[in-house]
């Protein structure tokens, strides 16, 4: 408890108050994000105490991942890997004139995911750790196959094109070395493609260049979204009555968020996105996603958030980090001399609850802070589209720059929004070349794993339980989805004989 | 009818091309397999054949489609679109531009002929005034310096200086 009360001195709180509001800025800026922010604060943090220090750190780190549904509510870029799905409905809500409400619903949720993601941190690590001990590359690479099935329900109705563009985004994360044997794949011979595309370039390629691309038509015939921000909320953006209703599906997003942020290396950028397809999957009306709909902003943010408390139990529980980010911090926790791991529960007992504790704060201060700027947020919509785009657009090609200092990743941006765009203009979704292109190299490099400590024997992903069990959903789910989508294709042509 | 049987026709054939050409370069990938592993060149070789496959059903289904369903006549769709393209490809050409001269020139000089160029193309006015011009630069810029500063200084990340380094 003394650990706990640390945190409540002024020193402390203002700390995590200048993490949170630079986490949350890093977190908006389409091609910065919270590991950024980490990154670059750490070197402040060494000349303090551990409370300080850590304190700071995870503000850092939840504010930047609560930052990022800002720029994809408003603007349908994200802001972060985190809040790709958030604009799926959040954008589409604040689209059809109704910002303040995508916004309030967001930064809500988000409050609900990271409370649910510190608390089961604090009150079950040990035992959420124990069981991810049990997973071994079959594991790990059951569930990602697991969650590249989910790429068949993110078609807009026809699968086959989802398929075929998720089939895009496993080819380009293939492009550089190849994991376990660092074969070089397509780089035909530069240099630049031996560590492949990055993450930051092809979001922002695909979802922030298109957009202005786009939007110049708009822009040019004076239709910005200026002209649709008549919608006012009061409250939070939503009721008591809708709030209830949502129960069960933020307890999905929560509980896949952190399921997947406990699995290290995986992290919020596909969390958010395998929670909106297990949302919309177990949805009584799955048509409504997409269309802007308050069960997709919370799929998304409740459980890209919970993922960051999800991320910590391996670390602290036994010293693994789950993302960059988490490495980051383990270093941060290191310098002061704390070892994470099994022993930390007894050593620095006093330190976890002061984490915990900061945790909250800055959950709730993300909160306060968000919801108080709200209003500044939306009047930015308000200016005229060519000069918003156009300032958005050099902030991305200034965040894709700065992500590795390299030129490459200015120009893969070029290639993806080219990409992006003639996926636009043929229909083509974009959700699961993200979402492929995303867990390509988790997949293959766990999958892989298992083929050579098993002797290439197949069928060890259904002896052992837990792969088997994952394996086994991820098909029949996606032969249920190839039936009814069959059959759905098949129900016009029907109607339309008789 | 034949807007959309067009653009799926255009989509199998790139899934075709892009996954026939994906599987034949897999094969110059060097295999070094140990114990039971796969090799590199398995994983882009089953998923450009299911990509080749893919497009192949797709390109059926779409003109199984077209047979059971006449074709409409949309010419006017294709006018009205017709003029649609210019800011777009500007916007785009734009951002090449950009790209291409945002080492050399540098981050200040290339950002504001950028931000000047792509208000200019998005601008609702056919002919802006000389006072919504200045306003514009003004506001280029602002932009420029302040995210100048706030990336060098504030978070510490260099940007290309180019001739004014």
């Amino acid at each position: 408890m003394s650990g706990f009360l640390a945190i409540f001195n002024p020193g402390t709180l203002m700390l995590i108050l200048i993490g949170v509001i630079i986490g949350i800025v890093f977190g908006a800026i389409p091609g910065l994000s919270g590991t950024m922010a980490v990154a670059l604060c750490l070197p402040f943090t060494y000349s303090m105490n551990s409370v300080d220090s850590i304190s700071m750190l995870l503000a850092l780190y939840f504010g930047g991942v609560s930052g990022g549904l800002i720029a994809s509510v408003l603007l349908r870029i994200p802001g972060t890997p985190g809040s790709v799905a958030t604009i799926w409905d959040g954008g589409k809500m604040a689209e059809n004139g109704q910002p303040h409400r995508a916004l309030g619903i967001g930064i809500t949720y988000s409050l609900i995911g990271n409370l649910f993601g510190v608390a089961c941190m604090a009150f079950i690590a040990p035992q959420i750790a124990s069981f991810a001990r049990q997973f071994g590359p079959c594991e790990y690479a059951a569930v990602i196959f697991f969650a590249l099935t989910l790429i068949s329900s993110l078609s807009d109705g026809d699968m086959l094109k989802a398929l075929i563009s998720g089939c895009a985004g496993l080819l380009f994360a293939m492009v550089g070395v190849a994991p376990m044997d660092n074969v070089k794949r397509f780089t035909f011979g530069s240099a630049n493609l031996n560590s492949g595309f990055a993450l930051i370039s092809m979001m922002i390629g695909f979802f922030a260049i298109t957009e202005v691309i786009s939007g110049a038509v708009d822009a040019r015939k004076g239709n910005g979204k200026q002209a649709e921000l008549s919608g006012r909320i009061k409250g939070l953006g939503f009721t008591l009555k809708e709030f209830v209703q949502q129960i069960p599906n933020t307890i999905i997003a929560c509980v896949v968020g952190l399921g997947i942020g406990i699995l290290p290396g995986i992290g919020a950028s596909s969390a958010n996105i395998i929670a909106y397809v297990t949302c919309k999957s177990a949805s009584r009306h799955p048509e409504r996603y997409g269309t802007g709909c308050m069960d997709g902003i919370i799929a998304s943010e409740a459980s890209n958030n919970a993922c960051c408390g999800g991320t910590l139990i391996p670390l602290i529980s036994l010293g693994i980090p789950g993302d960059a980010c988490t490495a980051i911090l383990l270093g941060g926790l290191m310098i002061h001399g704390v070892v994470p791991g099994p022993l930390m529960f007894q050593n620095n007992g006093d330190l976890i609850n002061a984490m915990i504790g900061a945790l909250m704060i800055a959950s709730i201060l993300i909160f306060v802070l968000q919801m108080g700027a709200t209003k500044f947020f939306v009047k930015m919509l308000g200016l005229p589209k060519n000069i918003l785009l156009s300032i958005v657009a050099c902030l991305c090609v200034v965040g894709a720059f700065t992500n590795n200092s390299r030129i490459f990743d200015v120009y893969a941006i070029l290639l993806f929004g080219g990409i992006g765009f003639a996926f636009r203009k043929l229909k083509i979704p974009a959700a699961p070349f993200m979402l492929g292109f995303v867990l390509e190299n988790y997949f293959e490099t766990y999958f892989r794993r298992a083929m050579a400590t098993y002797a290439g024997d197949l069928t060890i992903f259904f002896r052992r339980p837990i792969s088997a069990v994952f394996i086994i959903i991820g098909i029949v789910s996606m032969v249920w989805r190839l039936v009814s989508n069959a059959r759905k294709a098949r129900q016009p042509a029907a109607t339309g004989k008789s | 009818m034949k807007k959309q049987a067009r653009t799926d026709i255009i989509a199998s054939a790139v899934a075709i091309v892009f996954g026939a050409a994906v599987y034949l370069m897999s094969g110059s990938i060097v295999i070094k397999r140990k114990g039971g592993d796969i090799g590199s060149a398995f994983m882009p070789q089953l998923v450009a054949g299911i990509m080749i496959g893919l497009g192949v059903l797709l390109l059926i289904s779409t003109l199984v489609k077209m047979r059971k369903q006449p074709a409409a006549d949309d010419t006017s769709e294709k006018k009205a679109g017709s003029m649609e393209w210019l800011p777009t490809l500007l916007s785009f050409v734009n951002l090449i531009v950009y790209v291409l001269i945002f080492k050399p020139v540098g981050f200040l000089i290339s950002t504001f002929i950028y931000l000047m160029a792509q208000m200019l193309i998005m601008s609702p006015a056919k002919k802006p005034s000389s006072r919504q011009l200045a306003l514009w630069a003004l506001i280029a810029l602002i932009a420029d310096l302040a995210i100048f500063f706030l990336f060098t200084k504030a978070f510490s990340m260099p940007l290309p200086k180019g001739i004014l380094g």
